[in-house]
């Protein structure tokens, strides 16, 4: 389509708004760049165009919208390691540290497990080579399939003292809480602790003393049973755990 | 440094050389009148966010070759965010002409809203200015502006929808913008 300068400029106020079917476009565009005339017109519509945009209603965006922004325009953040659960951390630590362990740093252990934020600023001064490398650990694993329910059972060296931590337990209604069972080898079950866990699912508490040395029991299981307990598992397990 | 009070160059000058909180301070400038655009033209929330980052991660992207454009920064992000409209709105085909098609009378007659601080005296003066000129259109060359400012139609399509002949179509579209231009350079 070849156009007149005339013809040209007639069609410069729809090209600016971007309206021109294909073929005038065209046209007009390979006209441009020999045409000082029409690219100044252009220019000057174009400007008005770029006015029109100022007179609609105005919307606020949701304020969501700037952090989604700076979420896409600041580099990644490096992806933050699995995060691992204290107790690992804190077991592996006592585990590695230090060759002698009794009933003080279980105690000590105790009492940090007071507040799982406390216990987390404390890790670092566990380094301390005072603390235990003799002692055993039980994993518990959660035997729902939607927990993310976890804990540790730590036993003294001489089986004497034990401490049972648990993270992410559901909290329970109050005429309900979670029993610990010891399992020997010929599957009797002696209650090991009665407990709650607080709103975050977190609770430590010391293992009750039992017939026999712990080290006598091999595997581990916690079920929801009535509040104060029941003499032997009545309701659902939630975490279990073997040497 | 108080980003606050630089100006909107400055700013973009920062955002080249990768700060993002000259990107902020733009974005609380300036994403107000980026999404009320673009909400006007897509008439979908989800939509007219997605512009909106749309517009603004190109600033990011693109600030350094800004100075080449010469149009004043606010325009050069209402020009992007037209654009982007547009497209999406010639990809989906869907357009409902009844959204595009109508500049209201209560949308001119609007007082600019106050309760935007970051926004400029100035940038309001220029909202109260535009829509007084656009309201001095007459009704039949408004709507087919409308169409094509906000719906993104070309002449035949307007013609079609507004099922006037292609003549008068363009006709009303060139009055209209020669009219304004000439309302609008005698307010400069
Ligand atoms: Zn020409």
């Amino acid at each position: 389509m070849t156009l007149t300068h005339e013809q040209i400029t007639e069609l410069i106020p729809a090209f600016a708004l971007d309206c021109l079917d294909d073929e005038e476009t065209v046209a007009v565009t390979e006209h441009l760049p020999g045409c000082a005339a029409c690219r100044a017109e252009l220019e000057s519509y174009q400007s008005t165009v770029d006015r029109l945009a100022l007179a609609v209603p105005e919307v606020s965006p949701p304020p969501e919208l700037q952090g989604r922004l700076m979420a896409r325009v600041r580099p990644a953040a490096p992806v933050p390691p699995p995060a691992v659960p204290w107790w690992q951390k804190l077991a592996a630590q006592l585990r590695t540290t230090a060759p002698v362990w009794g009933a003080a740093a279980l105690l000590v252990l105790l009492a940090l497990g007071v507040s799982n934020l406390y216990l987390r600023q404390q890790l670092t001064d566990l380094q301390r080579p005072a603390m235990v490398d003799t002692m055993r650990t039980v994993s518990l694993r959660h035997t729902q399939p939607d927990s993310q329910a976890t804990g540790i059972i730590i036993v003294s060296t001489d089986g004497e003292y034990g401490a049972l931590i648990v993270e992410h337990l559901y909290p329970l209604p109050e005429n309900q809480q979670y029993q610990l069972w010891l399992i020997d080898d010929n599957d009797t079950r002696i209650s090991g602790a009665v407990f709650s866990v607080d709103d975050d699912g977190y609770r430590s508490v010391q293992i009750e003393e039992a017939p026999l040395p712990l080290e006598h029991y091999t595997r581990f299981g916690i079920t929801v049973e009535p509040a104060g307990g029941s003499p032997g598992p009545t309701g659902q397990r939630v975490l279990a755990g073997s040497m | 440094m108080d980003f606050s009070t630089l100006s909107d160059e400055s700013l973009l000058a920062l955002i080249a050389r990768r700060r993002p909180e000259a990107l902020e301070e733009l974005y609380r400038r300036y994403s107000r009148m980026v999404y009320s655009l673009a909400i006007r033209m897509v008439a979908e929330p989800s939509v007219a966010e997605e512009i909106t980052l749309d517009v603004f991660t190109r600033v990011w992207d693109k600030a350094d070759s800004y100075r080449a454009s010469r149009a004043q920064v606010n325009t050069w992000l209402t020009r992007i965010a037209r654009n982007h409209a547009i497209d999406t709105l010639r990809r989906q085909n869907t357009r409902a002409a009844h959204v595009a098609g109508h500049w209201t009378d209560a949308e001119i007659n609007a007082i600019p809203a106050k309760n935007n601080p970051e926004e400029t005296t100035q940038l309001q003066l220029q909202r109260a200015r535009v829509r007084a000129a656009v309201a001095q259109l007459p009704d039949n060359q408004r709507q087919a502006l409308s169409l094509a400012f906000f719906g993104g139609y070309t002449h035949h399509q307007i013609a079609q929808t507004l099922n006037q002949p292609l003549g008068t179509v363009k006709t009303r579209i060139r009055s209209a913008l020669k009219k304004l231009r000439h309302i609008l350079s005698d307010d400069e």
